[in-house]
C-alpha cells in the first residue's frame, strides 16, 4: 500500500481543534488534580485516624479500578443513579483529575514526609499558623522536590486523556478515528496524531526541566 | 519573667525531665549545662512549646502556657472527688493533698466544683502556643532558616505574615538587623550560599525581627565549625548587651561563664545546681557537677 499524506491537508482544521480539545481537557484536568491533591495530601499525613482513612480509601479506588472503566462508570453510570449530567468534556476532566489527584498526593506525601523536622518548629517558633506554614514552608519545598515525579504525572495525564475519545469528544485520537473512516486510511492520521502527542509530550518535558532549573536556583552556591 | 513549675516530660516510659522548678527574670541570661541526654534541650523547647509537658506548668509573663496542672493547685484538689472521699474517711487536709500529690490519684472526671475551677484558671490566664511564641524566640541548633527563601524573605516572612506589619517597615528593619549582625551584603543570598556562622547570625536576626521578649538558644554554636562559634558568640554577646532575656543550652563553658547571670546544670532530668557562674565553676555542690565540670574544663 503507497503511503499518501496530502490526504490529510484538508483534515488540518479538524487536528486543531482537536489538538486544542485535548490541550483543554489536560489542563484542566492538571489544575483540578493539583487543587485536590494538596487536601489529599495534608489528609494522609494528618493525625486524623479519619481523614487519614478516607485518604487512602479514596487513592485505593483510584489505583484499583482501570481509568477507562471509571471514565465509563462517570459519563454514563452515575448521572442514573444521581441525576447529575456530565458532558464528555466534564466526565473526562473530572475522572482524570480525581485520578491524578490520587497519584500526586501519594508522591506529595513523600515529598513533604521529606521536610525536615526543623522547617515546621523554625515556622511554629515564629508563630507562623499552620495553614500559612504549609502553604508558605512546607508545601513549596515538596513540591520542588517532587517537580520531577509531577511532570512526569502530567506527561501519563496528557497520554491517558486519549480515554476521552471513548465517549465521543472530539479530541486528538477520535478525530484520528474519523478520517480513518472517511478515507479507509488508518496509517497517515495515527501516524500525525502520534507525532502530536510526541510533540506535545516533549513540550511538556521541555516545559518541566525549566521550572525545575528555575525553582532550583535557591541551591546552587 | 518565665516561671518553671514542677515540669515533667515523659516519652512513654521514658522520663526526660523529673519536675524541674525555674525562675527567669527580666533581663536575665540563664546557660543551662548538662552531660548529654540531661534534658535541657528539651526543657528550653518546652518554653515555646515545641515539646508538650507531660506535668506541670510554665508561665511566661504571667500567662500560663500549658494547661493547668490540677496538683499545682491545692483549691482544685479541695474541690475533687477524690479529696472529699478521702477526707469524708478522717483523712486530714494536710495528709489527704500529699497523698494525692504523691500517687497520682486525681482522674479524668472529679466532679463539676473542680472541672469549673479547672476551667476559671484557663480563662484567667492560659495563652495559646501562637501567642506565646511570638513572644519567645527560638534559635536552633542547625539554623533551619528557609532553604527556598533568600535571606530577606527569611527575615521580613514572620513578621509580616503574624505581626501583620507592612512590608516596607519589615524590610527597613530586616536591613538594619541584618547590618547588625554583619550580614547586610547577603540580604539577597539565599542560605545554601552562606556559611554555616552566616545562617546562624541571620537566624538570629530573623528570631530578632519578631521583637521577642526574651530569645532560647538550643546549641546555637554546635553544629559550627570551629572557626565560625566566635563570629556567632559575638553577636550574642552583643545581644545579651541590649538586655534581652536570654536562656541557652550550651557546651561553651567560658562562653556560659561570662556571660550568664545564673547557671543552671541539669543531670537525668533534675536541675542539680543553679547559682552565679562564679559559684558554680569555682565551687559547685554536687558532686555530679564537679565530675561534669572535671570532664569539660
Amino acid at each position: 500500500m503507497k503511503l499518501d499524506f496530502s490526504i490529510l491537508i484538508k483534515y488540518i482544521p479538524n487536528f486543531a481543534s482537536a489538538l486544542l480539545v485535548t490541550v483543554e481537557v489536560t489542563i484542566c484536568s492538571l489544575v483540578l488534580a493539583l487543587l485536590l491533591s494538596i487536601p489529599l495530601s495534608l489528609c494522609k499525613i494528618s493525625r486524623s485516624r479519619i481523614l487519614q482513612g478516607f485518604a487512602t480509601f479514596y487513592t485505593s479506588i483510584f489505583r484499583g479500578v482501570p481509568m477507562l472503566v471509571q471514565v465509563f462508570m462517570m459519563y454514563f453510570g452515575i448521572p442514573l443513579v444521581t441525576g447529575l449530567k456530565f458532558n464528555a468534556f466534564q466526565a473526562g476532566v473530572l475522572v482524570f483529575a480525581m485520578n491524578s489527584a490520587a497519584y500526586i498526593s501519594e508522591s506529595m506525601r513523600g515529598g513533604i514526609n521529606a521536610i525536615d523536622r526543623g522547617q515546621y518548629e523554625a515556622a511554629m517558633a515564629l508563630g507562623v499558623h499552620y495553614g500559612s506554614m504549609m502553604k508558605d514552608i512546607i508545601l513549596p519545598q515538596a513540591i520542588k522536590s517532587i517537580l520531577p515525579s509531577l511532570v512526569n504525572e502530567l506527561i501519563g495525564l496528557l497520554k491517558n486523556t486519549t480515554l476521552i475519545a471513548s465517549i465521543g469528544l472530539v479530541d486528538l485520537l477520535r478525530t484520528g478515528q474519523l478520517i480513518q473512516g472517511a478515507t479507509y486510511r488508518a496509517f497517515e492520521p495515527y501516524f500525525a496524531i502520534a507525532v502530536f502527542y510526541y510533540i506535545l509530550v516533549m513540550i511538556l518535558s521541555y516545559a518541566g526541566k525549566l521550572l525545575e532549573k528555575k525553582v532550583n536556583k535557591s541551591d546552587r552556591g | 519573667m518565665i516561671e518553671v513549675k514542677g515540669l515533667y516530660k515523659n516519652y512513654g516510659d521514658l522520663q526526660v525531665l523529673k519536675g524541674i522548678n525555674l525562675h527567669v527574670s527580666q533581663g536575665d541570661i540563664i546557660s543551662i549545662i548538662g552531660p548529654s541526654g540531661s534534658g535541657k534541650s528539651t526543657l528550653l523547647r518546652s518554653i515555646n512549646l515545641l515539646e508538650k509537658p507531660t506535668f506541670g506548668e510554665i508561665w511566661v509573663e504571667g500567662k500560663l502556657i500549658t494547661p493547668p496542672d490540677p496538683y499545682l493547685h491545692f483549691d482544685v484538689i479541695r474541690a475533687s472527688k477524690t479529696y472529699a472521699a478521702m477526707t469524708q474517711q478522717g483523712m486530714d487536709d494536710k495528709t489527704a493533698i500529699a497523698e494525692i500529690k504523691a500517687k497520682d490519684l486525681l482522674k479524668k472526671h472529679e466532679g463539676a466544683a473542680y472541672n469549673k475551677l479547672m476551667k476559671q484558671i484557663v480563662a484567667d490566664h492560659f495563652e495559646d502556643a501562637y501567642s506565646v511564641r511570638r513572644r519567645v524566640g527560638m534559635v536552633f541548633q542547625h539554623f533551619n532558616l528557609f532553604p527556598h527563601k533568600t535571606v530577606l524573605e527569611n527575615m521580613i516572612y514572620a513578621p509580616m505574615k503574624v505581626n501583620k506589619m507592612p512590608r516596607e517597615q519589615a524590610v527597613e528593619e530586616a536591613k538594619q538587623l541584618l547590618d547588625s549582625v554583619g550580614l547586610l551584603s547577603k540580604i539577597d543570598a539565599y542560605p545554601g550560599k552562606l556559611s554555616g556562622g552566616q545562617k546562624q547570625r541571620v537566624a538570629i536576626a530573623r528570631t530578632l525581627a519578631m521583637h521577642p521578649d526574651v530569645v532560647l538558644f538550643d546549641e546555637p554554636t554546635s553544629a559550627l565549625d570551629p572557626e565560625m562559634v566566635k563570629e556567632v558568640l559575638d553577636v550574642i554577646k552583643k545581644l545579651a548587651q541590649t538586655g534581652m532575656t536570654m536562656m541557652l543550652v550550651t557546651h561553651e563553658m567560658g562562653f556560659a561563664r561570662e556571660l550568664s547571670d545564673r547557671i543552671c546544670f541539669l543531670d537525668e532530668g533534675v536541675l542539680i545546681e543553679d547559682a552565679p557562674p562564679a559559684e558554680f565553676f569555682s565551687t559547685p555542690k554536687s558532686p555530679r557537677a564537679k565530675e561534669f565540670l572535671d570532664k569539660v574544663l
